[in-house]
């Protein structure tokens, strides 16, 4: 494994993670009021669900996460300088990411529980080793593909119920699909709850039943105008940091040695992000063959704290 | 058999002609009894269909080019109509040879009708030091059909002493239950083959794996027995159930192993014998 570990990351990346880690609150009491999503932005196009000015969902000729670094860059202007009123704002992916949005997270390991149990997870450097698995040729890379391409067909009902109707059926045992499923329709609900806007509201109904994560995340996402590859960089991390919380809670791995595993993937996530939107459905892959049965397996564990 | 034959010679030069096989079968049921009602078949497959006891009917796919090589594509498309039973088995393990870079290609089109059954039975797969396969799997069933499939995987010739370092497998698995996606299933392992399995996540260390799916109006009701039927099983192997549909995984150091576990639970959760061809 290609692994930089400890390697710094960009400004942008730590100033996400660390509001998602401990400005939760911060962030929704700063948050503008809910009026000032849903006015001023006029009728957006349905079919094309990105920024004004920048065609292809791509902040130009920077990389994603990069938002602080340019003046350059489309996203900058739009974070820093823009009419609050009528720009697109971080804020609301801050707010969804944060372990403090209802989306019951806290409850799923995804497997990690049973890697602790068997001893494949230990200490901090396995657990390490088995999350940037997860992440580079797990089910992190395969949610990023479908959060893209959800987050494309925002304005095609047909075309977003098929991402969603593949996303839920590549759930591969019963507990990975109560995962996603389950976070992904409260996701959705607490956002159309608390942060409507006239376009979720209007693509919401195309999500019928059960809903994957990454899917609803890149509905609410596009709805919202959110940038794509920041969107993607920051699931991923997120991710990586529920993971690295069920991790802590299950083996004898600190605080610290938690934040220094998230340290450490941040520039996996980033180089993992950069190659999301080139990628199509039939990209969709994972090679964790063993992590997977030990999601069957979890089923029948002794003792558990989470449901997967 | 003439496969291995044909094998042996196929795996010692490099350089071939791409194959080719295509094959398509349809059987019906009729008067208690599943008979076949189409079958055409070109470039290397061919299909048996050995004398069986019961009702349904056993079809048998026989490589004649023996094994899969660069660049080779096969195409397998089977219909089992309302009411017929079909059981679709192999010879021998199916060797995919190292590859100069092109990707062999496998696609399987399976349908059920209501009330008909398909059990898809290949013996596993061989994959030598840099092959390159990969695997599109469509399956469409009624509400009322029973689905079963079993796939074995072996990395490597364990017994030569030969790892797969590196190479491709990736299989795509897509079924559909009266049109509906139930299941979806993406496994890729590519580049550095033997340093992937070593991890704990992909196999850690092993180099057999195997999963079987069932697909049917009872397939969740059957979780527990199929837990049970795992028992005694020297591999590490799991089940779980959801949505109308059961898997199992196996994962397993080598193929024997894997083959004692897999063939035990086939035989008492399908509560009948394996494929003669099978030979186990």
């Amino acid at each position: 494994m290609t692994m930089a570990r400890g390697a710094a990351a960009t400004p942008g990346l730590i100033r996400m993670a660390d509001a998602v880690t401990h400005g939760s609150g911060a962030v929704e009491d700063a948050a503008p009021p809910l009026s000032s999503f849903s006015v001023g932005r006029g009728t957006p196009d349905p079919a094309s669900p990105r920024l004004d000015g920048d065609p292809e969902g791509h902040a130009p000729a920077m990389p994603a996460g990069s938002l602080h670094d340019g003046e350059d860059g489309l996203s900058a202007p739009a974070v820093h300088r823009a009419d609050p009123e009528t720009a697109p704002s971080l804020l609301p992916l801050f707010a969804w990411l944060s372990p403090s949005f209802p989306v019951g997270g806290y409850a799923y390991s995804h497997a990690l529980e049973w890697a602790v149990e068997t001893g494949d997870v230990v200490r901090e450097d396995s657990l390490l080793s088995w999350l940037s698995d997860l992440l580079m040729h797990g089910f992190a890379r395969s949610d990023a593909i479908l959060l893209s391409h959800a987050y494309d067909a925002a304005g095609d009902a047909a075309m977003l119920g098929e991402v969603n109707a593949l996303a839920v059926a590549l759930a591969p045992s019963a507990e990975l699909r109560l995962e996603t499923c389950q976070q992904g329709r409260s996701f959705l609900d607490a956002v159309l709850a608390a942060w409507p806007c006239a376009d979720l509201s209007a693509r919401a109904p195309a999500l019928t039943g059960e809903v994957a994560y990454p899917v609803a995340l890149g509905l609410a996402a596009a709805a919202h105008r959110l940038p794509k590859p920041v969107v993607i960089e920051a699931f991923l991390l997120a991710l990586v940091q529920m993971l690295v919380s069920a991790g802590i809670r299950l083996a004898p791995v600190g605080q610290t040695g938690g934040t220094r595993i998230v340290a450490a993937l941040a520039p996996d996530v980033r180089r993992l992000a950069q190659t999301i939107p080139d990628l199509t459905l039939d990209d969709l892959g994972t090679a964790t063959f063993r992590a997977d049965l030990g999601s069957f397996r979890h089923e029948t564990q002794y003792t558990r704290l989470f449901r997967s | 058999m003439g496969m291995m034959s044909a094998a042996s010679w196929r795996s010692e030069r490099g350089q071939r002609q791409r194959s080719e096989g295509r094959i398509r079968l349809s059987v019906a049921a009729a008067r208690g009894r599943t008979h076949l009602v189409g079958l055409s078949e070109s470039g290397a497959l061919r299909a048996r269909l050995p004398r069986v006891e019961g009702s349904g009917l056993e079809a048998v796919l026989v490589n004649t080019a023996g094994g899969v090589a660069c660049g080779d594509v096969f195409s397998i498309a089977a219909e089992a109509g309302e009411g017929a039973s079909l059981t679709i088995a192999t010879p021998a393990a199916e060797k995919v040879y190292r590859s100069d870079g092109a990707m062999a290609e496998v696609t399987v089109r399976l349908t059920v009708g209501a009330g008909g059954n398909l059990h898809w039975l290949p013996q596993e797969t061989i994959l030598f030091d840099q092959a390159r396969l990969t695997r599109r799997y469509a399956v469409d069933l009624s509400s009322a059909a029973r689905f079963l499939s079993f796939e074995a995987v072996m990395f490597g010739r364990a017994a030569r002493g030969e790892a797969m370092v590196s190479g491709h497998l990736s299989d795509h698995w897509r079924i559909r239950r009266d049109g509906d996606l139930v299941f979806a299933d993406a496994f890729r392992l590519s580049g550095s083959v033997a340093a992937l399995l070593a991890r704990p996540t992909v196999a850690a260390g092993r180099g057999a794996l195997a999963t079987c799916l069932y697909v049917a109006p009872d397939a969740e009701a059957r979780l527990e027995e199929a837990r049970a039927l795992l028992n005694d099983a020297r591999s590490e192997c799991g089940a779980s159930a959801w949505n109308g549909l059961l898997a199992v995984r196996w994962l397993a150091q080598d193929i024997e192993t894997l083959r004692r576990d897999a063939g035990s639970f086939l035989i008492r959760f399908r509560g009948t014998p394996l494929p003669r061809v099978w030979g186990s």
